[in-house]
């Protein structure tokens, strides 16, 4: 387990970061470089960032929940995302080729930052009923939103044709529209919000 | 807009909620995809580009290389890659008609007789060249007919009938049966309760079948049935959670079924269905046990990490000693005899396998394992089509003993090409995806190319020492090789 890493770190011992980054370094670097393409010094500096972050914050770690690689991975990917909008606002030219479909999008949708699709509060609705969802559903959800992996690229890792994953994507989505409005049949706006955000 | 929702929905997640298995499994394979090619570009400098001027080959584009190396094959099979074929060759029609039969070859818009060859084989394969022609003219009007979009994909043509899928305007998968003779669409298919999961579309003795993943009576599996008759379901296979493919070949069709347990997937079975009589029967399944999941270093050894039991209905089945993951059976290619498979071995290559279904016998072909081969595309007992390293495809013709190479310098390098499958006599079809195919006809010695894209037609021929035009390039001093420009 993860037991050595642990017990370094709540020494307050900085070894315990060097050995999760001995074990985990690849991972990270993996989860990173599927959103930010290969721009190799944002890379570097979103890896560095993480581990920085994960040591910063490791009093609210919870081994009783989750492996220190979840958190991990968890961090790298939200650090790897704001390092995505800080380039899209400091960059006026992105190589979308550099980037994921899933993450061209989003830069896209960063040079209009006044589409505000959706509350907080909503958002933490939208992430608990794509919690709910079964296991492949979820799986195929998270790599495409969470990991932002190419439609190609999940069709040949899930064993699947791309128009195959689009298809269940895109029934997934109506499924969550569906439970969300039956969430929030009691809020005002809610409906409206889904309605905006599935044009 | 919408997509970004989700995006931003997951900056609440939280982090046991999140399957990270999934990931370190992609890592891990691209990185042992990486170790291999490493090893097998090694390999391939020692030996397969020797008479050539490898720099200036690799350099300028796609090269061809025969090899007389002699590998072992063995005396069975015959196989039809039936679908693959289908969609090809109904790309081809379509472009035939637009291009009214003139067909580009270089910067020439001249015929080949090649190129006739190929269009000749193609009429030959459907017979009725003018009826394929009306249906393509009725295929571009079914978009009013059906308000569809023009993403239907041909799934076979048959007789006065072409069966096609597509999204319908609820975005539910669909099918139509359309007559191409009358003009109707007479027989359409968007029930919500087909659609659910993975399902394909087959043909056997010229009845169309379908099959779809769902819940059937309380039971989740594979349902056989004919489309126009959806209640009276023929066949009945058990499948958990998970996804399918499928392969055909002769009266059999076999499944490939990854089961998903817990959140990923975690066995494969091998299922054959018998489309004569209608049974199904298991051939194989590969269960994986997880050792020590959270052992970080040993992540990086995936035999270490994973123990596998493999099941299979002969005894001669490799049982232990295996790594890899249990979804990574990779079925190639399925005749009326038997299929071809291949399996990770404990060195974290991949070996090559025949089963037989009537010996019930598994028979690993040496020519086709270990180090010589990365990805089987396509066998059978005349030809073998295979991805040896990035950028490179070879073609076994084992009756003339000779290997033939095509080095890519694309983007994606040998990743673009999706699938083969044979082309009527002597003839290998290879496709690009999204981009283009490839047919090699190995009676002239001819490499044709399909850019779907620009909608353009290229040929080259393998002569000995003459010049061609601005594509092709005869290297001096070698004469049976040539250099295909981009």
């Amino acid at each position: 387990m993860e037991e050595d890493i642990i017990a370094l770190l709540s020494q307050g011992d900085e070894r315990g970061i060097e050995l999760a980054a001995k074990r985990y370094g690849a991972l990270i670097r993996y989860v990173i470089k599927g959103i930010l393409g290969n721009r190799e010094n944002d890379i570097e500096e979103c890896v560095n960032d993480t581990y920085l972050k994960f040591w910063k914050n490791y009093d609210s770690y919870d081994s009783a929940k989750a492996l220190i690689k979840n958190y991990l991975v968890v961090i790298a990917r939200n650090t790897a995302l704001t390092k995505l909008r800080t380039i899209m606002n400091e960059e006026k030219h992105i190589d979308g080729g550099e980037l994921s479909d899933c993450a061209k999008e989003y830069v896209q949708h960063g040079m209009n930052p006044e589409e505000k699709a959706i509350e907080k509060e909503n958002l933490e609705l939208v992430y608990s009923l794509v919690n709910n969802l079964k296991a492949e559903e979820r799986e195929l959800i998270q790599r495409r939103y969470f990991y932002m992996q190419s439609s190609k690229y999940i069709a040949d890792k899930m064993n699947m044709t791309v128009s195959a994953v689009d298809n269940k994507i895109s029934r997934i989505k109506k499924k969550l529209k569906v439970r969300y409005d039956e969430r929030c049949s009691g809020k005002d706006g809610g409906i409206k919000t889904w309605t905006i955000m599935f044009l | 807009m919408d997509n970004n929702v989700f995006v931003d929905a997951y900056d609440n997640a939280r982090p046991e909620d999140i399957n990270v298995e999934c990931i370190e499994k992609d890592m891990l394979e691209e990185q042992k995809k990486q170790e291999t090619q490493k090893g097998l570009i090694n390999e391939l400098d020692n030996y397969q580009l020797d008479s050539i001027d490898k720099n200036k080959a690799k350099n300028d584009g796609v090269v061809i290389v025969m090899n007389s190396n002699r590998r072992r094959w063995p005396e069975l099979m015959m196989l039809t890659a039936a679908a693959f074929v289908v969609v090809i060759l109904a790309t081809f029609i379509s472009k035939e008609l637009k291009k009214d039969n003139d067909i580009n070859v270089g910067d020439n818009n001249t015929k080949t007789p090649a190129a006739e060859l190929a269009l000749g084989n193609f009429k030959e394969e459907f017979s009725e060249s003018n009826q394929a022609a009306d249906f393509y003219k009725e295929l571009d009007m079914t978009e009013d007919i059906l308000n569809i979009n023009i993403e239907a994909k041909v799934e076979w043509v048959e007789g006065d009938y072409a069966y096609l899928t597509y999204m319908n305007e609820e975005n539910i998968e669909s099918s139509c049966k359309l007559n191409y003779k009358t003009h109707k669409v007479e027989t359409e298919y968007s029930k919500q309760e087909i659609s659910e999961g993975t399902s394909c579309i087959f043909m056997y003795d010229s009845k169309i079948y379908r099959a779809v993943l769902g819940d059937y009576n309380g039971e989740r599996g594979i349902r056989i049935f004919e489309p126009d008759d959806v209640e009276n379901v023929l066949c009945f296979i058990k499948a958990s959670e998970g996804s399918f493919k499928y392969y055909t070949g002769g009266q059999n069709i076999v499944f490939k079924l990854s089961d998903y347990e817990n959140e990923y997937p975690i066995s494969s079975r091998v299922v054959r269905l018998n489309l004569k009589s209608m049974e199904a029967s298991e051939i194989m399944s590969i269960t994986s046990e997880i050792i020590n999941q959270s052992d970080a270093q040993d992540l990086a050894d995936m035999n270490k990490k994973f123990r596998y039991k493999f099941n299979s209905d002969s005894d001669n089945m490799p049982y232990e000693g295996r790594g890899g993951y249990a979804s990574s059976i990779h079925i190639a290619s399925v005749d009326k005899e038997g299929f071809y498979y291949q399996l990770p071995n404990s060195k974290g290559l991949k070996d090559t396998y025949y089963y037989s279904f009537d010996k019930k016998q598994h028979s690993k072909i040496d020519g086709l394992s270990g180090s010589n081969i990365d990805y089987l595309m396509y066998a059978d007992a005349e030809y073998a089509v295979y991805k040896e390293s990035k950028g490179t495809i070879h073609i076994a013709d084992y009756s003339k003993s000779k290997i033939y190479t095509i080095e890519t310098k694309t983007e994606y390098g040998v990743d673009e090409y999706y699938g083969a499958g044979r082309f009527g006599d002597n003839q290998i079809a290879i496709g690009q995806y999204s981009v283009g195919f490839i047919i090699l006809d190995f009676n002239n010695m001819t490499y044709h190319y399909e850019d779907t894209r620009s909608n353009m037609s290229y040929e080259w021929r393998l002569t000995q020492n003459t010049e061609g035009n601005s594509f092709l390039q005869l290297m001096t001093g070698n004469s049976n090789s040539l250099i295909l420009g981009k």
